[in-house]
């Protein structure tokens, strides 16, 4: 006896996106898209054209773009406003503000501890040429970052740690960048604790665990002839002339005792792992940071917090006494130490991603978003290898447009899970394909947030170290084609999307569900 | 499912046809419904089960439903809708 679905099962609505408030511009749903086009289309003429790789440059391109789009809305505008605060205010914007600002206090504060030095000596003791420091880079960035789950966090550590201590000895700047970047998207996209593997997991209906297991073949593919391509370019490309002097002076000041920060740094993957917050497990990390400068001699109390009393202030003689304390000319007064310039120095970004989504917010709710999935679906998905195959560029296009990966992520993720479900793929496959493309095109490209993140950390650099010259900054507009790790994800997915190589079907095995969002 | 298997699952060469048997219990995607054959259908790859029994206000939804029959040939067969499950997150 064969059920009548029509009587027998529950009432099912029509499926549709959630309930908003639409927007209707001039033209269609497509001119939605303009506030993210115009933005794109600034970040390559400043970061590509101009070089400048000035992130609050970024930041007035996107009000410009926000401005201008708002021209082609019809009737009241205040819709359009609305949707700027609805998408600044989401979650995902937040989260990744949250993960910048304690990462930065963190690595700021490893490096005031003499973790460079630590690296460096450990570098020089082990012989770690400059023609292998990429590829051990690579790997030691994809420990950290699949034990964090933040490939920002991870980017921020490593040019601030790393990247200094490679060029030193030798290693071409450039590709080091591209190993630091590298390891940042194996991490992202395999971290059981990274946003992006919980958005693929959550918005695919699959379990965290299943997905991090299912995606390992993929990753792991990668990793080794990403690895392997660094041994070789590190062999090819030569690194910077850096005085002798510089050198000698740098090795004589490089200090073991740095070296205990790795502790510092298992601290955080440890509580990580464990499942404490991102927020739990770094602040752990920093406090035992603190300590550890305070306990080795590594930083005095004051390279970590400092306040610069002028002395006019009325409280200057009570408070001269204490080791936070500094009283200088009124003109030096300010706040610094290795908490302030972490967190001062992701503010520019902050206020980016926050426009960026708000910008992609608008595309939601205009109606782009779904203008270019209606195009997929009748044009391009029509078969189960065109449709993975959609799916493959399809979230390597979006992200590649959307500075931040998360952000992109949730933006694409509806497409995935509705074509995906079209041909019964597997919720597994899904959020693998999801969320590889999410990770690797997020560090490659000139605006993507990775890149960012990372040159705004090198920025700081010339400040930290006097030998280290304006000219040691890569511009991101250099390092796009090598993110070895990066490029070989896309390449792996796109040629399993071909083959149907890892393409599970819901029927094969069930993907135990993890709580909708 | 052990913790080899998991990580092992999938990593072959997938057909765009599955097959499937009669009486085999499976839990899929309804795909769409056609109008001019009044066909409520689940594409599985491109293997396409139809159900023998349906309606249109069940597309987008994850069904339980067993196979009552299958031609290996053309890749169609025919399904029976037993307990719809959930629907698509989206």
């Amino acid at each position: 006896m064969v059920d009548a679905p029509s009587d027998e099962s529950p009432e099912i609505d029509a499926i549709s996106g959630p309930d908003v408030d639409r927007i209707e511009f001039y033209g269609g749903r497509w001119t939605s898209v303009l506030p993210i086009a115009l933005f794109v289309l600034w970040a390559i003429v400043q970061s590509g054209l101009f070089r400048i790789g000035d992130t609050t440059g970024l930041v007035a391109g996107m009000l410009v773009s926000l401005i201008v789009g708002m021209f082609f809305v019809k009737g009241d505008w205040t819709d359009y406003a609305n949707t700027i605060f609805d998408g600044m205010t989401k979650r995902v914007a937040a989260t990744a503000v949250v993960a910048w600002l304690w990462a930065g206090m963190f690595a700021n504060t490893l490096q005031a501890g003499g973790f460079v030095g630590g690296l460096v000596w450990a570098a020089d003791a082990a012989a770690v040429g400059p023609a292998l420091f990429p590829a051990v880079t690579f790997i030691l960035a994809a420990l950290l970052a699949t034990g964090i789950g933040t490939g920002y966090g991870t980017t921020v550590a490593f040019t601030a740690l790393f990247f200094p201590a490679g060029i030193l000895l030798g290693a071409n700047p450039v590709l080091l960048f591209g190993a630091i970047l590298s390891g940042a998207v194996f991490g992202d996209n395999l971290a059981p604790v990274s946003d992006t593997t919980i958005v693929s997991a959550v918005t695919q209906d699959a379990d965290i665990g299943g997905v991090v297991a299912s995606r390992f073949k993929y990753a792991i593919v990668a990793a080794v002839f990403a690895f392997a391509a660094y041994v070789v370019a590190g062999g090819a490309m030569p690194g910077l002339d850096i005085s002798q002097q510089a050198q000698d002076l740098f090795i004589e000041n490089s200090e073991p005792a740095g070296l205990v920060h790795l502790l510092s740094m298992l601290v955080v993957i440890v509580t990580a792992v464990m499942g404490r917050h991102i927020v739990e497990a770094v602040s752990w990390g920093l406090v035992v940071a603190v300590v550890f400068n305070l306990v080795f001699g590594l930083a005095p109390l004051s390279a970590v917090l400092l306040f610069r009393v002028p002395d006019t202030s009325v409280a200057a003689g009570a408070v001269a006494g204490l080791p936070i304390v500094e009283i200088v000319d009124p003109g030096n007064a300010g706040v610094t130490g290795s908490l302030y310039s972490g967190a001062a120095g992701f503010f520019p970004l902050i206020v980016l991603v926050l426009l960026i989504i708000a910008g992609s917010e608008i595309m939601i709710r205009g109606g782009g978003f779904a203008a270019i999935q209606d195009w997929l679906l009748d044009n391009v998905a029509t078969g189960v290898r065109s449709a993975e195959t959609t799916m493959v560029v399809g979230t390597a296009f979006v992200n590649s447009m959307i500075t931040i990966n998360t952000a992109a992520e949730i933006a694409i993720a509806p497409y995935i899970a509705r074509i995906g479900q079209k041909y019964n793929i597997n919720g597994y496959r899904r959020a693998n394909i999801l969320d590889a493309n999410t990770s690797a095109l997020g560090y490659i490209f000139p605006w993507a947030g990775g890149v960012l993140v990372g040159f705004a950390t090198m920025q700081g650099l010339p400040d930290q170290y006097e030998w280290f010259t304006e000219a040691m900054v890569v511009n991101p507009i250099q390092v796009w084609p090598f993110v070895f790790h990066g490029w070989l994800l896309f390449f792996v997915f796109l040629l399993s999307a071909l083959t149907g190589f890892g393409l599970e079907y819901t029927t094969d095995r069930r993907s135990d569900e993890v709580s909708r969002v | 499912m052990s913790i080899l298997d998991m990580f092992l699952a999938g990593a072959t060469f997938r057909t765009t046809t599955p097959s499937f048997e009669a009486g085999e219990e499976i839990e899929v995607y309804v795909t769409d419904y056609d109008d001019a054959e009044g066909d409520l259908y689940a594409l599985v790859g491109e293997t396409r089960l139809s159900f023998v029994d349906g309606s249109r206000n069940l597309v987008g939804c994850r069904v339980l439903a067993r196979v009552e029959s299958f031609d290996d040939d053309a890749h169609r067969g025919t399904v029976a809708h037993l307990e719809t499950l959930d629907r698509g997150s989206f």
